[in-house]
This record gives structure tokens, sequence and C-alpha cells, in this order.
């Protein structure tokens, strides 16, 4: 399958393509292309408080990334990581402002986790289920969950989540806030202001933790193999549908852990919209950086700094241009093998080969 | 619940089945060739831009959806060649697809109007009475020519794939590919003419959006065109019974907008009412419909 291996060659091209693409628009848009890169950078890693910015939001995006990956090991989309995110916030959320005002990070920290680890999972159930047990496409349901899960959340902060004339749940008691990272020492003094919490250091473990088990697992392994062909996988004895229900649900829960980001390090609070988009963005990510475990925190950074930079820019050109540039990447990137065999001709022998999954 | 019974009920539910229907033939046209096909969301959603854009610039709504089965059209092709041409995974390009849709029309949105939400008003094809009873909805709904346009969508479709060669073709290489090729058939090209009609139906879709709302508003096409590829599935890819399914999910909608304004039930659990619905059917019909053999194998 074309989305798991990548050449360098390849996407340095599509990087190059990309690029040019980007110098057209801007061009047509009355700008001068150098102008807002310069802004671009200079909103993002220009400044000690842009680079915290992007930092925090490449957390939730790999997170979110490794929870697409999960999915995607074993040959499926979950576009339903937004919904699952939505949720485990609001649980993460309406749990944590239950939490006694002198709550010990120690229990708090741990605890919450696992309530957006857990909230996240079971949203993503009857997705699961329903492809395990019915074939029906993990995409339409997932669009379909993350639509109920906005009404969801909705229903439950106008039933009694949300404070009191607000549109958020109360407040977390302090024990219950990740650390901003500014607080950590001098050396971080300049990130002042910047979201970027200790939440970047689960991400980090995230990814790596994901790229162990699917590598040397036996579970990572299986996943694999009904990824690559759920026939074979079943001919040789795996229990496809409990795999498929694994796959999503683990998918959907480590989406969950996004909460600890957006809600314990951000705003101390869950309300309707937060982080909304942020699965689908880690889904791109996830796209596009195939297999590789640098590829995705390339991805994901990549990813935040085109988000961070989009606000920066959008006084001179409508930060809806960075979504036009990362499709065009994917679709670049994925159609890549074919579009340049198709222009220069077959590659030499030694290149072709199956490109079946690791 | 008796408001259920209504002519207005009826005519609501008709009308907004009308782009579900649409789509939901576009879906068949692309996935009866074999080519996965959840670009429809964003092919709605640009289709509708075209016709905006077109309307305001000609002054014609016409013009407009001319421009939107052009800018349909475009779109697909974008999708089919990457998928024919440079073996990207159909949903990898789809998603890229409705994602460029996305965020193509709020730029475009902003460039010709200079709004982040949405454009100016448009008329539609044809005024309609602001006579707001259920006959009269019926009636105008009845003397829409958009509707009759959808009408001609499904037509063409039922009558292209049972009595067409093109339509035939479609089906062999959605079946069957190596016969189809053996017996001279192309099926990068017959793929890509399906396409070109997905484009065709999507783009008429988004332009009825357009239309019934006098507006381009961002991310209007709402989820739309994954409902009506979930009308598809549950449908077995026939035009028929996926119309009907269009049908049921534009009375799940109707009756969401019914009970809205009811105090009886949250609103926000109303809202969820034609998801729901469509997962309900999503998963009732399994097994009882069977994809085209060579859907997603190219």
């Amino acid at each position: 399958m074309s989305h798991r291996s990548r050449s360098p060659a390849r996407l340095l091209v599509a990087l190059l393509l990309v690029c040019l693409a980007f110098d057209l628009i801007v061009l047509g848009w009355g700008e001068t292309p150098s102008a807002i890169a310069r802004r671009l950078f200079s909103g993002t890693w220009g400044t000690p408080y842009g680079i915290g910015q992007v930092l925090f939001k490449a957390t939730s995006i790999a997170i979110a990334a490794v929870a697409a990956r999960i999915a995607l090991r074993a040959g499926l989309f979950n576009i339903g990581v937004d919904g699952s995110i939505a949720v485990a916030a609001i649980a993460v959320g309406a749990v944590g402002a239950k939490l006694p005002p002198d709550v010990s990070p120690l229990v708090a920290w741990p605890l919450l986790a696992i309530v957006g680890f857990v909230a996240g999972g079971l949203w993503a159930m009857p997705a699961a289920v329903l492809r395990a047990r019915f074939g029906a496409h993990e995409v339409i349901s997932g669009i379909m969950l993350n639509k109920i899960a906005s009404s969801f959340v909705g229903y439950l902060l106008v039933r009694g989540l949300a404070e009191e004339a607000s549109v958020h749940t109360r407040a977390l008691p302090r024990g219950a806030l990740l650390t901003r990272l500014d607080h950590l020492g001098a050396m971080f003094h300049g990130l002042r202001g910047s979201a970027v919490n200790v939440a970047l250091l689960v991400a980090a473990v995230v990814v790596l933790a994901w790229s162990f088990v699917a590598r040397r697992s036996i579970f990572g392994r299986e996943l694999a193999a009904v990824g690559a062909s759920p026939s074979v996988a079943e001919a040789s004895g795996l229990p496809i549908a409990r795999h498929i229900i694994l796959a999503l649900g683990l998918s959907g829960a480590v989406a969950g852990l996004t909460a600890l980001n957006d809600v314990m390090g951000y705003k101390g609070y869950a309300e309707e919209g937060l982080s909304a988009g942020v699965g689908f963005t880690g889904l791109a990510a996830a796209l596009l950086a195939g297999e590789s475990t640098i590829g995705l925190f390339a991805a994901a950074l990549l990813f935040a700094t085109l988000s961070q930079g989009g606000l920066s820019i959008n006084a001179r050109i409508p930060m809806d241009v960075v979504d036009v540039i990362v499709a065009l990447l994917i679709l670049l990137v994925s159609s890549g093998e074919g579009l340049s065999r198709a222009l220069l001709g077959p590659p030499a022998p030694a290149a072709k080969g199956p490109t079946s999954p690791r | 619940m008796s408001r259920l019974f209504t002519l207005a009920f009826l005519a609501q539910s008709l009308r907004i089945g009308l782009p579900y229907l649409a789509a939901a033939m576009g879906g068949i046209w692309s996935e009866r060739a074999g080519v996965v096909n959840v670009a429809l969301e964003g092919t709605m959603l640009v289709g509708a831009l075209g016709a905006v854009i077109g309307t305001t610039t000609s002054g014609s709504p016409w013009i407009g959806l001319l421009c939107a089965l052009v800018a349909g059209v475009v779109l697909q092709l974008v999708h089919g060649l990457a998928v024919l041409r440079g073996h990207a995974n159909a949903i990898v390009s789809g998603i890229a697809i409705n994602l460029l849709a996305a965020g193509g029309t709020r730029f475009l949105l902003r460039s010709f109007y200079d709004s982040a939400s949405n454009s100016p008003s448009i008329p539609s094809l044809v005024r309609r009475s602001s006579d707001a009873s259920g006959s009269a909805l019926l009636a105008s709904t009845l003397l829409d020519p958009s509707t009759w346009l959808v009408v001609t969508c499904i037509a063409v479709t039922v009558f292209a794939f049972s009595r067409t060669r093109f339509g035939l073709r479609v089906l062999a290489v959605g079946e069957s590919p190596a016969a189809a090729e053996n017996a001279g058939v192309s099926i990068d090209r017959t793929r890509l003419g399906a396409v070109v009609c997905a484009g065709l139906c999507a783009g008429m879709a988004g332009a009825w959006l357009a239309f019934d709302q006098h507006q381009f508003s961002s991310g209007m096409s709402g989820g739309r065109g994954f409902i009506a590829l979930a009308a598809v599935i549950a449908g077995g890819w026939r035009p028929g019974r996926a119309a009907f399914a269009c049908l049921v999910f534009g009375a799940a909608e109707a009756a969401q907008i019914l009970f809205q304004d009811q105090h009886w039930v949250p609103h926000h659990l109303v809202q969820m009412l034609p998801y729901v619905v469509t997962l309900i059917a999503l998963a009732g019909v399994i097994g009882r419909s069977r994809p085209p053999a060579a859907l997603g194998r190219n």
C-alpha cells in the first residue's frame, strides 16, 4: 500500500512542488512569497514564544497522529479520532472538576490520563464494532460519530456539566493542571506565555512506545498482517474482528490523551470545540510520515508550524492557504510513486518489488 | 407525532433528500467502476461555491449551475488521476481532496467576497414563493428546475447502467477488470469517465445546496457527501435502492428540523438523529449488500 512506503527523494520533490504551489497562490493573492514566508517563520520559530506555541500544537498533533497510525497499521482509517478527542476532553474536564481542591498531581495526573484514555477508547467502540461485525466502512461511521460527539458534548454541557452562565466546565483544581514548561526553570523562561507543557513529554513517549509496540510486539505484527491482507491473516488463524476492534479502540484511547495537553495543560477546563480538527491534522501527519518514527515527529512539527504560522500570516493572506498546501502535499506524496512512473518511465529494476509493510 | 404525517413534512423530506440523491448517483458511478469515493463531500463543496461564483459574476444562475458542474468534474478528475495514474490509496486521496476543497473554498470565499463565513446572496434558478404551507412547499419543490435536474441524474444513471454501452463497461471494469480488458475495454479510461459522471452528479448536489440556501457558507456540505455515500452502500450500490435510502435520510433530517423547536426533547439530541439513522442503516444492510468485486483494487 502506497501510504506505507516513502522515498526521501520523492518526498523532497513533493515538498519543492508544494513550495512552488504556495508561491503561486501567494502571488495570485497579490503578496510577495518571501514576505509571507518570513512572516510565517517569525511567527513560529522566530521567537521563544512562537517556538513554545509550535511545540504546544505539535503535542496534540503527534498524539493524534499516533492514534491514526495505530488504526492505519491494521489498514483502517480512523476519521473518528476527532470525536474521541472531543469526548475525552469533556470527560477529563468533568472528572477533573470533581477532584478535591487540594488534590496531589501524583493522583490527579494518572487518574485523568486514564479517564481520557478510557473515554476516547469507548467513543471509538461503535465504529470498531460496526466495522468488525458488520463490515460498515469506518470512514463513514467515523464522520457520523464525530458529528454525534459534538452534539453530545454540547448536550452534556447544557445539562449540568457547564459552570453557571458559561459554556465550559468548572475549572480543574491546581493539582490537576500540567506544569507549563516555562515554570520548569530558567532555561525555559523564554517560552513564557506559550501553552507548551509537560504533555509534550507524554507525546514523545507515546510516539516512541507505539513505534516499539508496532515493530517488536506480536500484537503490532499481527495488526500489520491484518492490514496487509485480511483474508490471508484470517486464513492463518488470526481473529480479524478482535484485531479490528482492538486497533480502533486503542486508536481512540490514545487520541483521548490529547486532553492532557488541551484540557490539563492549556485551558484548565473543557469546552465545546476545544482542539477541534486536531484529529484530522494528526491523520494527515500520519499519512505523510508513513511508517517512520522520525517522520512522525517531523510531520507533527511541520503541521504545528503551519497551523501556528497560519495565524501570523492571516492578516496578509487567508490562513486557509495552509490547508490547501497540506492537501496538495498529501496528494503528491501518496500518488508520487505512480505519477513519477507515468511521467518518467518505469523505475530501475532494483527499486521495484513488493511494497509490503515491514 | 402527527406532524410527521403532513404534506409539509413530505415536501421537506423530499427537498432535503434531493442533494443526497444527486451525490449518491455520483457515488454509484464512481464505486460501480471500482473507484472508492469519499471525495464526494469535497466535490459538493466546490460545486456549491462554483454555483455561487458563476452566478454572482455572470448574473445568471444557469451559468452558475454550469460552473458547479465544471468544478465538480475537475475535482473528481484530480481524485481519479491520483488513484488511477498515481496509484494513490483512494481513501487517502479522498481525504486530501476533501481538505483541499474545504481550505480552497474558504480561501476563494475570502478572495471573491472578502468574507470568512459566507457569500452574498444569489437568486435560484426560478423564484420560489414565500408561502410556507405544506402544499405550496411541495408544489414549489416539484416545480423547481433543480429538482428535475436531480431526477434527470437518477434517470440517466439508471438508464446508462441498463441500456448504454458505456454504462455496461463501467459495470464490467468494476466487477471484473481483467475480463473487461480482454474484451478490449480500457480500464483507466472507463474509470475516468465514470469519475467525470461522479463529478457532474456531486457538483449538481452542491449547486442544489447553494441555490437552496441562496448563498455559499463555509463548510456548507456538512457531511452530506458521506451520508450520500452511506446511502450508496445501504442501497447495495444500486441506484433505486440508494435513492430510497437517500429519501429515508432526508426524512430523518426533516424530522430533526421539525423537532428542533420542541421543548420535550433536547435539541442537541435531535441534532444527532440523521447521523444515528445513517449509522444504523450502515450496520443494518451489511451481509445483504455486496460491493462491486473490484472496488478499491487499482
